[in-house]
């Protein structure tokens, strides 16, 4: 039977309506879809292959079966959240005493020190600053990495580069190639689903774009209103309607097999349909939250009055139910509360401020709920920006993007809890200890989830592209212990 | 924390007495004593085994940088970025540099050093870099050398196309064309029979979706079937070449292989002006095939063509549309790192320009020499180099010449002008002088004296008054102004005295010293005094030959005044002129430019490493830009805001007129700072350098000699600015005679500028190249552009061209680059277009991987076909129609596409082609097929493009204020706009690429998104009631012929018996779903856009097999 969704009983509507287009118009293309299922290929698939969600070999056992991004758009500034600098308090005011590189704007003011607190959390201490009192409570779980780099100043570029490896438009989006790497756990919903909080980062869409990997793999938008996927909802203004369509279509398409022979592609596309269909119930079953429990709800601030915040938890809501479904690769992205994404060039504290009180609750309200349901150990979480921000002011109340040194945290899915690592300087500008590249953290990604980021290629136009293009290391002082010698091959079918 | 082999081998401390060690390795001998020895061995070579082995010691397998850190000769010698220390020079040593994390590499990569270590270093480096002196460990082993020739030999590609007769077969009566004996001997060799003929219906579907896009018409398919003639095909192959659809086609495969889209992506997702002139440019070659090496050269450097091609009916420029390609590419609105974004977006030119015209990925090539293939570094700044010889323009084109026609009459005016002008003036004689020092002298009586003095009989009181009017006018309050000492002086009445004369000449020559110091502080970059442009380029008809020159009539005012010499003016004959001038590339080495400029709309501009986006965006090119409106009057303009940030960058000067307003510009300069105002008097200089000035008359006498001196000079045609001035001001008042029947001439040759230039068009835009200043670029050292290498002469592929290629002397080179291209000696141009024909027919090239046909790619199929198709090509003329007319003709491709078992077992994959494959339609093209039968398309050609209609999904920053209609208006989807941030979802959902590079193979994939797009999406439940209202509008038909229509025209045949009686049933259904009666139904359009819908989703609707 198709496990989609991930040992969690189903409401009794949904699997009728499942069984009853099992038995409907394409029994024939599902038998085969159920086959095709159990089947592995550690290759990577063949353009037209029937079944592209079908999961893959990995090149060793993973630690994280899925991924939820969760993108700042914008550049939160490292020093205002996760790491404190008493130095750039102490000399706030005062003219920047390091060498300041070329910034996006030009518009250089004095040292900035945070108007925010930070405190000491959890059993390993680990400062979080007041915008993240949620979070905060989690640090043990978290790998902080303050060692962060970028190659670009510039929010498209920093996007692109983030998300696909590479500085300019045109690569394949890391969700794509673990898509494409992994395949997928349910085969009624896209593999890689980007959760949008209403914006959409600098760079457009193609930041999660297949580029030269087939469009299997391109991320599905899904967006915060009623109709969260294009054509999702059936254009017939009954069912009957178009399960009649359907049947005289699937007639059709077997004549056309018997005129045309039995061809791989004509079958694929047929089956395709099937997926189609049951997409249509899948997803309105997913976004409809009347299963959920009250205490669920409020925990992540579905009922909050702070903005963005009710929109945030809801996509927070949804990702750990496309998790219990078996999406691969879940971004969320961020909504609008009134200021510029985390992008404050000025009134960093009003813009910070709001930014972080829209998706505090809710992540801590996702890790708490992930955990609960013993899904934070196979489910790598990940917080970050392109880049962070300047120590110095921008202006006179904001600060500028800073690709020299930033932080993010990675929790779950294999990440040893409560530690830090890398550091910037004193000001927090540069930094200086375990320095750690975008390609690293793909690498370590995807080695969480049993791939090795140079084996993991597509052949286009002459090379053997990557996501870590020719770099990335893993970085293994934030894996959580076990000994190397299990690694052996694995697959995710679970 | 840094992971380290150590490899520290004990080592033994000199403890004896101070021991000298010499050492001599950087051309200077360094002596070191013992306690510098141990300084070395205690705290430098431990930190140098820690930090920096493992990448850089004596076991490394890859050197990085090839840099190698074991010993001081090694160090000295340095890596490919040069010496890594200049010892007892911290400050120019590269490793201190890293290591202090400095702007060209930062080591160690992962953690920067602690302090002390840093310290540690830079004291080494500054004690002269001590070392014992032993002999040098032995160096790495070479890498094993890039060797170009050895690649070229190797491998497939590089070898000279060779001729291939058709080989033998056993079945003889089976090939149609040559080309079918090569597929057939294949498939004879593994014993398999190629496939039947495929029935004419198929037959004519495949062909019409090949050649044109467009699913057949049932009249084409009725006249096919009925057509018994043996050419029956062939006429079908010839109809469809000759469809003015053929270029829409074709163009849109081309657009996939140059990155065509109308927007520049990136943030904001800005308008990338004209692109839709190009894809007509494409459309329009196709249709005419243009022989496709001329298409080549058109692509590479059609803005060189001394005679270019001429569109047929509007004669204009076609050739210099096609170098529109080069700048179809992403860019960037404000990047921090100006360099880096030229070099990234040279990097996608050449990879375009190589993979679309070579299938070569030169590219790779940029950081290090090709891995697999025989391509350089080198190679890749040579061909760099073409372009940053050129430069991106918006070329003017002129349909109809009626622009260059007007211009030319209106020359011939201006000609008439300057010529009667010339006569007009009175030859300058004594009288003449005699009459203007009378003027002066009884002028300055009048002025300071006696104003109701009487006046000499002779003199002419209203002329008189006209003199002392004009020596009032402001102009004369200027120091500037030669007459203006004169005035100084005049006050004094009574005879000059000699100190006064030596005063005011002592104030003239530090007047003249101060101009000296301004020029020597601001630069004259330049003053337009020559006869032409010199190394300017001009754009465009609005700038004329040359600067103004003296003797000429200014055409500009219409009156009767001569121009003044030496500007560079737009508007000298027509408002309606647009141009460009360029200067040449240069150095920024000051902060500010300064412009002495005039005109009414227009611009100036500051292109720096060719970033042209500053358009849209002067986030951080702050004053890049300057709009000029001055209203006629001449005016010092300043160019300041970030230039001082970019002192030393590369950049040119854009002088723009893109309207009906005009600009002139005669002297820019280079400044610190502000430009102090010029003082000099050079005339007033000639004055009073005359000898023997002893009276008031002696001093108006002078004067009449100067006026008199630039009077004639002026009738010579070589007055300079200075007295064309004084001209023109004696002649603005009135002082000199000009003969009133030239007046009235000059008043009827201005009405005459008018009447021809009121009615000339405004010239038409078009993205193209054009040369620049020709100059050489430097390897970038790891593609780097922080260490640049050696100079790569601009040259073509040595693979190609050989390492004896001819120097280029003038301009990019491009054209010679062209030339080379095509000819028949490169093996590449010819085949990689044959193969991609090939591709489009059947699937898949002969070469799988049609943009790469190096070591990396695949290998051909059927090699000799490869090579005969190529030849045939070449002798062809480069037909592209006459090669598709050869294919398409073949039995090979007239096969069917029915699998047997034994060509599935024998060729699973069907690389011997035994069957035609079957193919997915490529998105564009399903839409185009659901138009045609719909009855919705609208055939209109070219032209601007229809917008992309807007979903609430496409979302993000610079979405356009406005959709574009669901429908498209109808168009086929060739033009419909190419958003690069907002690509219409369907297109994407079917594969279309995005683009960025070139993409000869698109993807095929399956995804639900295009079922569901297929079931639900509003266009297309749109086009299934379009065509239901079409068939329900001819009441004429039973429902089984109607039936039976829809079939033919949706699917390409007639329906079954078991179809349609399927197909009855399901009317029937949907009549009881919507609780109608069955006659109801069968007029209920809900009930026919239904099955309407289900024919477009059929299968076979969206492959053709």
């Amino acid at each position: 039977m198709s496990h989609c969704g991930r040992f969690r009983p189903q409401p009794l509507s949904r699997r009728e309506m499942l069984s009853r287009c099992a038995n409907g118009f394409g029994s024939v293309a599902l038998t085969a879809l159920l086959a095709e299922s159990k089947m592995g290929a550690s290759a990577a698939p063949a353009t037209g292959t029937r079944y592209p969600f079908a999961p893959r070999k990995t090149h060793f056992q993973p630690r994280a079966k899925r991924v939820i991004y969760l993108y700042m758009d914008g550049g939160p500034s490292q020093v205002d959240t996760f790491d404190p600098k008493p130095r750039l308090q102490q000399e706030s005011g005062k003219p920047f005493a390091m060498q300041i590189e070329p910034t996006q704007f030009n518009n250089i003011g004095t040292t900035m020190g945070s108007p925010w607190k930070f405190a000491q959390y959890g059993k390993s201490g680990i400062p979080v600053s007041e915008l993240f009192p949620h979070v905060a409570r989690h640090v043990d779980d978290m790998a902080v990495i303050r060692s962060m780099t970028s190659n670009f100043s510039s929010h498209t570029n920093g996007n692109y580069f983030l998300h696909t490896g590479n500085g300019q438009q045109g690569r394949p989006s890391m969700g794509s190639w673990i898509a494409y790497g992994l395949g997928s756990e349910c085969q009624e919903l896209p593999a890689f689903v980007i959760l949008n909080g209403g914006l959409i980062p600098p760079g457009g869409l193609d930041c999660f774009n297949n580029s030269f990997l087939p469009a299997t793999y391109q991320g599905s938008i899904f967006r915060p209103s009623e109709t969260p996927v294009a054509n999702i909802s059936r254009s017939e203004a009954s069912d009957e309607l178009q399960r009649n369509k359907l049947q005289l279509l699937q007639k059709l398409d077997n004549s056309v097999l018997d005129r045309v022979g039995r061809v791989d592609q004509l079958e694929s596309a047929i089956a395709n349909y099937e997926l189609a269909y049951r997409m249509q119930v899948a997803v309105p079953d997913l976004m409809n939250l009347d299963d959920e429990t009250e205490s669920t709800t409020r925990m992540y601030g579905l009922d909050a009055k702070t903005k963005g915040t009710a929109t945030f938890g809801r996509q927070c809501l949804i990702a750990r139910r496309m998790v219990e479904r078996g999406v691969r690769f879940i971004e969320l992205t961020c909504g609008k509360v009134g200021h510029d994404r985390w992008d404050q060039h000025t009134k960093l504290k009003e813009g910070h401020w709001d930014n972080a009180m829209a998706v505090d609750q809710p992540i801590g309200a996702l890790l708490t709920d992930l955990k609960q349901r013993g899904l934070l150990d196979d489910t790598l979480v990940i917080w970050s920006g392109e880049f962070g921000r300047t120590p110095f002011a921008q202006g006179s109340n904001g600060r500028d993007h800073n690709p020299f040194g930033f932080s993010l945290w990675m929790a779950g899915g294999g990440i040893q809890g409560g530690i830090i690592h890398g550091a910037t300087d004193e000001y927090g500008y540069k930094t200086v200890q375990n320095r750690v590249e975008i390609h690293d953290l793909h690498a370590t990604m995807l080695h969480l989830l049993g791939v090795d980021h140079t084996k993991q290629t597509f052949r286009f136009s002459g090379r053997d592209m990557r996501l870590t293009d020719v770099h990335g290391h893993v970085i293994h002082d934030i894996l959580a212990t076990r000994s190397l010698s299990n690694v052996r091959p694995h697959t995710t079918d679970p | 924390m840094l992971r380290v082999r150590c490899t520290t081998k004990p080592f033994v401390l000199v403890t004896l007495a101070t021991v000298i060690v010499l050492v001599i390795g950087d051309g200077q001998a360094w002596s070191f004593t013992d306690a510098d020895l141990e300084f070395f061995e205690r705290q430098v070579r431990p930190l140098l085994v820690a930090r920096c082995y493992e990448c850089h010691g004596p076991e490394t397998d890859e050197l990085k940088g090839g840099l190698r850190i074991d010993s001081r000769a090694a160090i000295l010698t340095g890596g490919e970025t040069g010496p890594a220390i200049v010892p007892g020079d911290p400050n120019s040593s590269l490793l201190i540099d890293a290591i202090n994390y400095g702007n060209v590499v930062q080591m160690p990569p992962k953690s920067k050093l602690p302090d002390h270590e840093i310290a540690i270093l830079t004291k080494w480096v500054k004690m002269g870099a001590p070392w014992p002196q032993t002999a040098a460990p032995g160096q790495a082993d070479p890498k094993r050398a890039f060797n170009l020739q050895e690649r070229r030999e190797e491998h497939w590609c590089w070898q000279p196309v060779r001729a291939n007769d058709p080989p033998e077969v056993r079945n003889a009566d089976w090939p149609k064309r040559p080309l079918d004996f090569f597929i057939l001997t294949r498939l004879e060799a593994v014993d398999l029979e190629p496939a039947e003929t495929a029935d004419r219906r198929t037959l004519i579907r495949r062909a019409s979706f090949d050649l044109i896009g467009l699913p057949p018409s049932p009249e084409e398919v009725e006249a096919f079937l009925h057509d018994d003639s043996p050419e029956a095909f062939e006429k079908v192959v010839d109809q469809l070449l000759e469809s003015e659809h053929f270029g829409e086609r074709w163009a849109r495969h081309w657009m996939d292989l140059v990155r065509y889209a109308e927007t520049y992506g990136h943030e904001h997702d800005f308008e990338l002006p004209y692109a839709s002139q190009y894809r007509d440019y494409l459309i329009r070659a196709f249709n005419q095939d243009v022989p496709y090496n001329q298409f080549v050269i058109e692509h590479i450097a059609g803005d060189l063509l001394e005679n270019p091609r001429r569109h047929p009916t509007e004669d204009y420029n076609e050739s210099i549309i096609g170098t529109g390609f080069w700048w179809l590419g992403e860019a960037a609105g404000s990047p921090v790192d100006v360099v880096d974004d030229e070099a990234v977006r040279v990097d996608n030119q050449l990879d375009v320009m190589s993979k679309t015209f070579l299938g070569l990925t030169v590219a790779c090539a940029r950081c290090h020499n090709h891995k697999f293939d025989a391509i350089s570094t080198k190679d890749y700044y040579a061909l760099s180099g073409y372009l940053k010889s050129s430069r991106r323009v918006e070329a003017f084109i002129d349909p109809g010449g009626e622009v260059r026609q007007a211009t030319d009459r209106l020359q011939a005016i201006r000609g008439r002008g300057d010529e009667l002008l010339r006569q007009s003036l009175p030859p300058p004689n004594d009288d003449l002088k005699q009459m203007m020092a009378r003027y002066l002298l009884a002028s300055q009586d009048a002025m300071f004296t006696t104003p109701t003095a009487e006046v000499k009989d002779d003199l002419d009181p209203d002329r008189l008054s006209r003199w002392v009017a004009a020596l009032k006018e402001e102009a004369t309050e200027q120091a500037t102004h030669p007459l203006h000492p004169w005035l100084a002086m005049a006050r004094h009445r009574g005879p000059l005295q000699p100190q006064q004369l030596d005063q005011q000449r002592r104030h003239l020559v530090s007047r003249a010293a101060k101009d000296a110091t301004r020029d020597e502080q601001t630069p004259v970059f330049e003053k337009f005094d020559g006869e032409d442009f010199g190394d300017w380029f001009v754009n465009g008809e609005a700038f004329g030959k040359g600067p103004t020159r003296a003797g000429q009539w200014d055409s500009r005012q219409r009156g009767t005044m001569p121009a003044r010499p030496g500007i560079a003016h737009s508007g000298m004959l027509a408002d309606r002129h647009q141009g460009v001038l360029r200067s040449r590339d240069f150095t920024i080495t000051h902060p500010h430019i300064m412009y002495r400029v005039a005109g009414t709309g227009g611009q100036i501009r500051l292109i720096m490493d060719s970033h042209f986006m500053v358009v849209h965006s002067d986030l951080l090119f702050v004053e890049f830009q300057l709009k000029v409106d001055t209203e006629g009057a001449w005016t010092w303009r300043q160019q300041a805001g970030d230039i001082g940030r970019y002192l030393g960058h590369r950049a040119h000067l854009e002088i723009i007129d893109h309207g009906d307003g005009w600009v002139a510009v005669d002297e820019i300069r280079l400044a610190g700072s502000d430009l102090p105002a010029a003082e000099d008097n050079p005339l007033a200089r000639r004055v009073f350098d005359k000898p023997d000035l002893s009276s008031i008359n002696d001093l108006a006498e002078a004067y009449a000699d100067l006026i008199a001196e630039s009077l004639a000079r002026w009738r010579n045609s070589n007055a300079d600015a200075r007295e064309t001035d004084l001209v023109r001001w004696l002649m603005k008042h009135e002082l000199v005679d000009v003969d009133p029947d030239v007046r009235d001439q000059l008043a009827d040759l201005a009405t005459q500028l008018s009447d021809e230039s009121s009615p000339m068009p405004h010239p038409v835009r078009v993205l193209a190249m054009a040369d620049g200043t020709g100059q050489n670029q430097h390897v970038y050292i790891r593609g780097n552009h922080h260490t640049p290498g050696e100079v790569a002469p601009r040259q073509s592929l040595v693979a190609f061209a050989g390492d004896n290629q001819p120097v280029v002397k003038n301009g990019s080179g491009r054209l010679a680059f062209a030339h080379q291209l095509v000819n028949p000696s490169n093996p590449l141009t010819a085949r990689v277009m044959v193969n991609r024909l090939w591709h489009h027919l059947f699937g898949r090239g002969i070469v799988a991987s049609v943009d790469n046909f190096g070591v990396l790619g695949q290998r051909p199929t059927h090699p000799e076909l490869l090579d005969h198709l190529a030849n045939q090509f070449v002798r062809g003329n480069w037909s592209v129609k006459r090669m598709l007319r050869e294919i398409c003709t073949s039995s090979t491709y007239q096969m069917s596409s029915l699998p047997t078992e034994k060509g599935s077992s024998v060729d699973p994959q069907n690389l011997l082609l035994h069957r035609i494959r079957i193919r997915r339609l490529q998105g564009e093209v399903i839409r185009d097929a659901m138009l045609v039968i719909s009855g919705r398309l609208n055939q209109t050609q070219f032209g601007k493009s229809v917008p992309v209609h807007l979903t609430e999904f496409m979302r993000g920053r610079g979405r356009p204020e406005n959709s574009g209609p669901m429908d498209g208006d109808g168009r086929r989807s060739v033009y419909i706009q190419v958003q690069r941030n907002f690509m219409v979802p369907m297109m994407l959902a079917f594969d279309a690429p995005q683009p960025f590079n070139s993409i000869g193979r698109r993807n095929v994939s399956n995804v639900p998104a295009q079922a569901l797009i297929m079931m639900n999406d509003p266009f297309v439940v749109e086009q299934a009631g379009v065509w239901a209202k079409r068939l329900l509008a001819d009441k004429s038909r039973s429902t089984e012929k109607r039936i039976y229509n829809m079939y033919v025209a949706g699917i390409g045949r007639p329906p079954s018996d078991a179809e349609m009686a399927d197909t009855l049933d399901f009317l029937g259904q949907q009549s009881r779903a919507l609780g109608l009666s069955e006659d109801e139904g069968r007029s209920d359009e809900r009930i026919w856009k239904d099955l309407c819908h289900v024919l477009m989703n059929v299968k076979s609707f969206i492959f053709v097999y």
